[in-house]
Parts: structure tokens; C-alpha cells; sequence
């Protein structure tokens, strides 16, 4: 018996619970100061919303001088060929990012967990 | 002591990528794939001679579905090209003899504001009804010919009018550069009546 099975399945529930809060909250963690050095990640995410007559996705940054500093604001549009703009705001976009980066960690993590056990097996089976 | 030695690089790997990240943060904040305000606006106004045909239909659209209908009668409609806000003067559908303004701006259809109407006006002989002139469904293109024919190097669309006139709807479309201005008409069928320089 090794790691979770260790423990009876309240802990492991338990464990499983906190592992995925800690993987969420770490990732919007991740997602905040990642976008804040490439925020054209959203254009692609942005896209699939956009409606036909408004096909491509434009982020556009807004600077401005504060008395605590440099504020920087993002927002997403819609934009079609001939100029029209379709304000879509941030959150949605960022929204699907730390989801899609979520899902993203998440298959990381799980493929390092089968690996790990696949190995832990063949050294049991070895022994 | 093996897995805790484990334990720890991963640790400190895991910090060091934390690390990386808020200074790759602080240094290239906003670097990449962002376009500023400046450059999006002026982007913009290029692509369309400052007044794109969509923000027309967005405009009327949003103005049928407030009223329930997707033929609204108006008195006029008007473009600003530097604020790209669409002011139509809309008849009430439930009493005709009432007339309200509704603006249209950054997608957001304003509540409407009552217009006076006086003894003299006459709402059904000045208004016309949005499927009766389609050359409302193709503003983009009127916009084209407009500044084609007007020939101004670097004009932007400044005011757009749809209003009845005595010989039926006209479109006016007004542009001008820091050096040149002019008016271009249209009849409700998008033909090109006169262009001419001011």
C-alpha cells in the first residue's frame, strides 16, 4: 500500500479536493501574470465568440499615469473588416484561459501521476 | 533523505519558475500581441474612412428590437464619425404622432428622449420607414463610393444624415482631412446624386 491507498477514503476525497483548490487557485495565479505578459493570448479565445460579420479578435491595451504608478487595462473587441468594434470586455476571456490553462495543468499532472505509478509498478514487479 | 532531497529541487524549481514569471512579468507587462488605444483607433477609422456600415445596422437593429418591430419608422437618422454615436429621431409605434431621440453608442442603446413636436411639424409626411431606403443596409459601401469620388487624401466620414427630403430620402455623407472638406448625396437606393468639394 502506497500513497492515497494509505489512507481510507474520507482522506483521499479529502487530498483529492485539496489538490484540485491548489491546482485552480494556482492557475489563476498563473493565468493573471501570464496574461499580463502576453495578453494576445486572448485573441484566440476571444475569436470563438466573435459573431460572423466581426470574425477577428483585437486585444487593446490601455495605459494610464496614477498616483500609485502605471495602471494597464485590457480589453477585448470583435472587430470587423471594415472597422466596426464589439466591445467584449476582459473577464470572459480571461475566464477561458484560466480554464483552458487549468485543463491544460490538470493532463500534465494526471500524465505525471500514471507515469509515476507505471514506474512504481515496475519496480514492484522487479523486486 | 532521497525523497526529501527530491522533494526540496522540486520545490526550488518550483519557486524559480514563480520567480521567472513575475519578472518576465515586470518587464515585458503588455509587450505582446497588445495593441495600444492610439494605434487600435486610428487602425480603425482607416479600415473605414472613420464610419463603419455595421454600426448602422447595429444601430437600427437595436432600435427595432427596443420597439418590437424590424421596421421602424424615423425622421432621421445621423452619424458622428469622431464619436461613432448613430442618433436616429424615431416615431413611437404605439402613437405616431410622437417622435423620440435614441443614441446608440459603444453598442449600448440609450433610453429614448421625447422630441417637441410643434403645430407645424409633420411626422408622417417627414418620416420614412427603415425598409423603405435600403441603402441603410449598405452604408459601408455609400461611405466607399463617398470618398472615392470626393478624392480627399486622408478624409474621414465626419457626420452621416438620412432625413426625407422634398424629392424623397437623401443620404449626405460629410468628410473632409485637415486640409480639404466635402459633401457627397445619395438617393435611398445608395445611386450617387452629386459630390462636390467645399
Amino acid at each position: 500500500m502506497s500513497g492515497l491507498q494509505a489512507f481510507g477514503p474520507k482522506a483521499r476525497a479529502v487530498t483529492i479536493v485539496g489538490a484540485l483548490v491548489v491546482l485552480v487557485g494556482s492557475m489563476a495565479l498563473f493565468t493573471l501574470l501570464f496574461t499580463l505578459i502576453w495578453p494576445g493570448e486572448a485573441r484566440y479565445v476571444a475569436e470563438l465568440r466573435c459573431d460572423d460579420a466581426h470574425p477577428e479578435a483585437v486585444v487593446v491595451q490601455d495605459t494610464q499615469q496614477t498616483s500609485d504608478g502605471t495602471s494597464t487595462d485590457f480589453t477585448v473587441y470583435c472587430v470587423s473588416p471594415d472597422g466596426d468594434a464589439i466591445d467584449q470586455g476582459w473577464a470572459p476571456s480571461f475566464l477561458a484561459l484560466w480554464a483552458l490553462h487549468t485543463a491544460a495543468a490538470g493532463v500534465l499532472v494526471a500524465l505525471g501521476l500514471v507515469r509515476r505509478r507505471a514506474r512504481r509498478r515496475r519496480r514492484l514487479a522487479q523486486a | 533523505m532521497r525523497g526529501q532531497g527530491e522533494r526540496g529541487t522540486r520545490w526550488s524549481a518550483a519557486v524559480t519558475c514563480l520567480v521567472a514569471l513575475a519578472l518576465g512579468t515586470t518587464l515585458l507587462s503588455g509587450c505582446i500581441g497588445a495593441t495600444a488605444r492610439e494605434d487600435f483607433t486610428r487602425a480603425m477609422a482607416e479600415r473605414s474612412g472613420g464610419v463603419s456600415g455595421l454600426l448602422v445596422t447595429r444601430a437600427l437593429d437595436a432600435v427595432g428590437e427596443r420597439l418590437g418591430t424590424d421596421n421602424p419608422s424615423m425622421r432621421s437618422v445621423h452619424v458622428d464619425g469622431g464619436s461613432r454615436t448613430v442618433t436616429m429621431e424615431v416615431v413611437d409605434p404605439r402613437d405616431p404622432s410622437k417622435l423620440d431621440t435614441y443614441a446608440f453608442h459603444d453598442a449600448t442603446l440609450e433610453d429614448p428622449q421625447p422630441i417637441l413636436v410643434t403645430g407645424s411639424t409633420s411626422v408622417e409626411r417627414d418620416t420614412f420607414r427603415v425598409q423603405e431606403v435600403p441603402v441603410l443596409s449598405s452604408m459601408g459601401g455609400v461611405v466607399r463610393v463617398a470618398l472615392g469620388k470626393l478624392g480627399i487624401e486622408d478624409a474621414l466620414v465626419r457626420r452621416i444624415t438620412v432625413r426625407r427630403g422634398t424629392e424623397g430620402v437623401r443620404v449626405s455623407v460629410e468628410a473632409s482631412s485637415a486640409r480639404s472638406a466635402g459633401t457627397a448625396t445619395f438617393d435611398a437606393d445608395g445611386k450617387l446624386l452629386d459630390a462636390r468639394r467645399s
